[in-house]
């Protein structure tokens, strides 16, 4: 994998954990009526889905580099 | 038009079996229509299997050129749903050769001028996303039953954490889809943009005269430079998505992980 997909794709992995909750939460907010309080939290709880999904690409990542040494030149 | 960079994502119909709802006016009920998107969709899928039954016609022990790049296709795929879901996985081995063959030809298909990429609209990657998760909540669920749902708790939480920790495993687990099909299209879209951008600018310079030909020079070649790597996103793009959807699979035949 490419230094350029392997960014994009933490990227992506990111921002649709923060997307995903806050969706979750906009949702809530328009059956409860609770406006913006389930947004808020929602949000935060998406923004720690998005850094675990970061870290575990970063992990998974990392342990391909480590069991194959030689991936470094296909790079 | 011909300067606008985004005019090549316009869908038209090419034929139309009318409108379910709506009333009457323009816009309004759900459209059935053959699109330039389903026909490309519709000549990807041809040209898969065309290629495959070709190469595969006259088997041989001993493969020819033809043989062998449909091999090396097999291989190239079989590898990575072993390595990513274990053995167990080949079952989900057609699935896999399926949607990286799709997305690979669609891709290839798109660097050629005035074909439509039809994996730079996110409702056709949403769907192949959607597609994948639906597989493995499914299968997840027949395999482990309630078992699956291990996926949110982590072994070896504290019990006072586990409220915390499983909405925001559940949360990590819904956002795959959108993560999955927004980079495969954010990448076609982009890319596809970029190089229309940068090859406009080759003609609006060249009609300067000859001060905007000799400038003209710069964003032909970064023009060049982009098709190539724009080659590249696009292997790339169809090699991404099939490893994630074997990861993916090994989350729902292996859900304690």
């Amino acid at each position: 994998m490419s230094t350029l997909a392997r960014g994009l794709r933490i990227g992506a992995e990111f921002v649709a954990a923060i997307l995903v909750g806050s969706g979750i939460g906009y949702l809530i907010d328009m059956v409860a009526g609770t406006t913006p309080w389930a947004l808020l939290i929602m949000f935060m709880v998406g923004f720690a889905a998005g850094i675990l999904n970061v870290t575990r690409v970063v992990a998974e990542l990392n342990a391909q580099r480590s069991s194959s040494p030689d991936a470094d030149e296909t790079d | 038009m011909a300067n606008d960079p985004i005019h090549q994502f316009v869908i038209y119909d090419i034929f139309s079996f009318g409108t379910i709802g709506g009333d009457g006016t323009e816009g309004s009920g759900i459209s059935l229509a053959f699109t330039n998107s389903s026909l490309f969709m519709a000549l990807t899928t041809l040209t898969i299997c065309a290629y495959l039954i070709l190469t595969t016609r006259r088997r041989g022990l001993i493969p020819n050129r033809w043989q062998l790049t449909s091999e090396m296709a097999y291989e190239f795929v079989a590898n990575m749903v072993r390595s990513n879901a274990g053995t167990e996985g080949m079952k989900f081995f057609p699935l896999v050769f399926s949607l990286f063959m799709f997305i690979f030809i669609g891709n290839m298909f798109g660097m050629i001028p005035y074909f439509y990429t039809f994996t730079s609209q996110i409702i056709v990657t949403f769907a192949l996303a959607m597609l994948v998760m639906t597989v493995v909540v499914a299968y997840g669920f027949i395999k482990n039953g309630p078992k699956f749902l291990k996926l949110f708790v982590p072994s070896g939480v504290p019990g006072y954490i586990v409220p915390i920790v499983t909405p925001i495993e559940v949360i990590s687990f819904l956002s795959r889809p959108i993560s999955l099909s927004v980079r495969l299209f954010g990448n076609m879209l982009a890319g596809h943009i970029t190089l229309k951008v940068f090859t406009g600018f080759v003609v609006s310079l060249a009609s300067l005269g000859a001060v905007g030909i000799v400038g003209a020079v710069l964003p032909l070649l970064m023009g060049v430079a982009i098709t190539a790597l724009e080659f590249m996103v696009s292997t790339v793009q169809a090699y991404v998505f099939a490893v994630l959807t074997s990861m993916y699979l090994n989350d729902a035949i292996h859900p304690s992980h």
